[in-house]
């Protein structure tokens, strides 16, 4: 006798084409508001200068590169290039393969502990924000306290080592090539490129072994030139924008290398990546900030994600297209501030291993678009994480030069720029559901986050890249 | 990746397939596993099981959509699976509910002869769907190919649920003239 059971059965041997489409109508051809993929471009940059005090300096030369750091090499991403299947493209796809398993193995090699830094640093970073968009990059800040480590010693090493987790310098330095080279990445999917830079007073003696180090194991070039100099400066700024695509220029417009500086140290980071499930539709909506209400648009979607619900957050991971690769959104629940969270075991716990934690739920997500810039100083945060010696005229600072009485750390800015490629808004408070267990089919959560939150971009390997707090999402 | 990459992988026999097929369809795979099993843990073992076979038949099958291609071998896993658990229970779960809805298609006294029959079936439902305006098609499929609560097809297409059903209710009625046309009941 013929059964429904049949009908059933036979359903599942229809053309491949008419399940694609079904997999997707509604969602996405209905309600298509976005006409294209939507990506999110994120970059940090640091520099640190150090200035001579009561140092004796000679007039100098013109400017001019003195050492080229060799970056590493990325294979493009086989398919942007080639036809499928032919003999090129199976070489490319043999060598980007090659490369990730390369990188893959290279990570695991390293004990550097990043996830630490960035409980270290969240609460001291992120708390306070006095109502504004705040972030950082943990990745860009750790490689550049790296090299401020190479160019020191004595207490002022300890306290940059101590807060950096490495026991010894040398152990530091191969990891840190390591852990660049298992970061960089530019195959025209993902791109995660790291650059630093040494700008030299011509003026001062440099130790020359010193430099070496940090253009062959920090993948530093290193500049030399007259400080004060517009040209010089305008050299630096060039090169900031060409390593961050000019996403910072404002800021990057207002550094000036001061006739007194001995050395500015960069470090930048830029990151680009697209959502594996893209956002199908957006909204004007309200987001509700601590000082009232703005009006911007939110967009949706609605995916299986992973999903961890602490005691007084949510969260949610947004995926990238490339393994493990995503942005965690983390929303503090009704009536709970972003600073309790903030310091919360729990949130610390989950910030260890926010995958491992969570379990994959049906999401209903709304979420608001930003772009924001943010500029930091960070010689009091860094005070108050214990590094304290490089700020005052005792630092020591040996391995720069042979005269360096009197040098410190006068500054240290940080300025990060993170966008996410649609807007939003929401008129409703956010509300979380979810069910457990067997009974119902919607196991879902719905979140929208319509009032402050807290992000964290993580890489292939999981390193925190950036986090930030959204207050108001269409300040810039 | 792109789906043709990650069927390169499986072509060359390298695990890195199951791992990329992870990453990018294991979501979509669950959703359709859970949709039918309404538990997480036979959700899991169900896609799980879903790379095992799609490692096993490719090569030498060549998936003209990979999504498409997994989904099949999920809900055909996951129905297997449920069919074994509920043999002898019936409830209210949308697996049964459509079912139940798809008996209207059918007389009590009509049944399919062989495997030859049940591949015809499919080739005439394949073709009956795509005579279906593009929308009707999808509604049936989110229903009868994705199991979706009526609630959710009502949300997905900014539809109320009453025409949904009346949609699902004309399209069973097309399918079952269609049937009586093709001498098949």
């Amino acid at each position: 006798m013929m059964k429904p059971e049949d009908i059933q059965n036979a359903l599942g041997d229809i053309g491949e084409d008419l399940i694609e489409e079904a997999a997707n109508f509604g969602n996405v051809t209905k309600k298509r508001v976005l006409s294209k993929w939507k990506w999110i471009p994120a970059i940090a940059a640091i520099l640190a200068v150090a200035i001579a005090v009561g140092m004796f300096l000679s007039p100098g030369e013109k400017t001019f590169l003195i050492s080229a750091a060799q970056y590493p090499s990325a294979s493009p991403y086989p398919h942007l290039q080639y036809k499928w299947g032919s003999e090129e493209y199976k070489q490319a796809a043999l060598a980007w393969k090659e490369e990730r398993v390369e990188k893959k193995r290279l990570f695991e090699s390293i004990s550097l502990d990043l996830d630490s830094f960035l409980q270290s640093t969240v609460q001291e970073l992120l708390s306070n924000t006095n109502g504004k968009n705040t972030a950082y990059s943990p990745l860009n800040i750790y490689l550049a306290l790296c090299m401020t480590a190479e160019i020191t010693d004595g207490k002022s090493r300890e306290e940059i080592l101590d807060l950096l987790g490495v026991a010894d310098i040398e152990s530091m330095r191969e990891q840190v090539n390591a852990l660049w080279r298992s970061h960089y990445s530019n195959d025209g999917i993902y791109t995660l490129t790291l650059a630093n830079s040494l700008w030299l007073n011509e003026n001062v003696k440099f130790r020359k072994e010193t430099i070496k180090q940090l253009t062959e194991s920090y993948f530093a070039s290193a500049f030399q030139g007259e400080m004060g100099n517009e040209e010089y400066t305008q050299a630096l700024r060039n090169w900031l924008n060409e390593q961050t695509n000019g996403l910072l220029n404002n800021d990057v417009d207002s550094i000036h290398l001061d006739p007194d500086t001995i050395l500015a140290l960069v470090s930048t980071i830029y990151f680009q990546a697209k959502w594996v499930n893209k956002f199908y539709e957006k909204n004007n909506e309200t987001f509700y900030t601590a000082n009232g209400e703005v009006s911007c648009i939110f967009m949706k979607r609605n995916h299986h994600d992973y999903y961890y619900c602490g005691e007084n957050f949510s969260a949610v991971k947004c995926e990238f297209d490339q393994i493990n690769s995503g942005m965690w959104l983390i929303l503090p629940d009704e009536g709970v501030a972003m600073e309790s969270v903030l310091c919360d075991e729990d949130f610390h716990r989950f910030l260890k291993d926010p995958t491992a934690q969570s379990s994959i739920y049906e999401v209903d997500l709304s979420l608001p678009m930003f772009d924001f810039a943010c500029k930091t100083d960070l010689s009091e945060s860094l005070k108050n994480l214990g590094i304290e010696s490089v700020f005052t005229e005792k630092a020591d600072f040996s391995p720069l030069a042979k005269n360096t009485e009197g040098i410190s750390l006068n500054k240290i800015e940080h300025n990060v720029r993170i966008a996410i490629d649609e807007e939003g808004c929401t008129a409703t408070a956010y509300t979380v559901e979810y069910y457990e267990g067997m009974a119902p089919i919607d196991e879902k959560v719905t979140l929208k986050f319509d009032r402050p939150f807290f992000f964290l971009v993580t890489s292939q390997h999981n390193t925190p890249l950036f986090a930030g707090v959204v207050n108001d999402p269409t300040a810039s | 990746m792109e789906d043709s990459n990650i069927i390169t992988l499986f072509f060359n026999r390298d695990e890195q397939a199951i791992l990329e097929t992870q990453k990018k369809y294991e979501k979509y795979c669950y959703s359709i596993a859970y949709r039918v099993l309404n538990n997480r843990e036979d959700a899991e073992e169900c896609v799980n099981d879903t790379y095992l076979t799609a490692w096993n038949v490719i090569p030498p099958q060549f998936p003209k959509s990979l999504s498409a291609f997994l989904g099949r071998i999920t809900r055909n896993l996951s129905l297997k699976r449920y069919r074994d658990a509920h043999r002898q229970k019936r409830g209210e779960h949308t697996v049964l509910l459509s079912l139940d809805e798809l008996a209207e298609c059918i007389p009590a006294s009509q049944t399919l002869q062989n495997e030859m029959q049940q591949k015809e079936l499919s080739a005439l439902l394949d073709t009956f769907l795509r005579m279906l305006p593009p929308e009707e098609r999808n509604v049936f499929l989110r229903r009868y190919w994705y199991f979706d609560p009526i609630s959710e097809i009502a949300k997905r297409f900014g539809y109320g649920e009453s025409k949904i059903k009346m949609m699902l209710f004309r399209t069973r009625k097309k399918l079952y003239e269609k049937l009586k046309q093709e001498e098949l009941i």
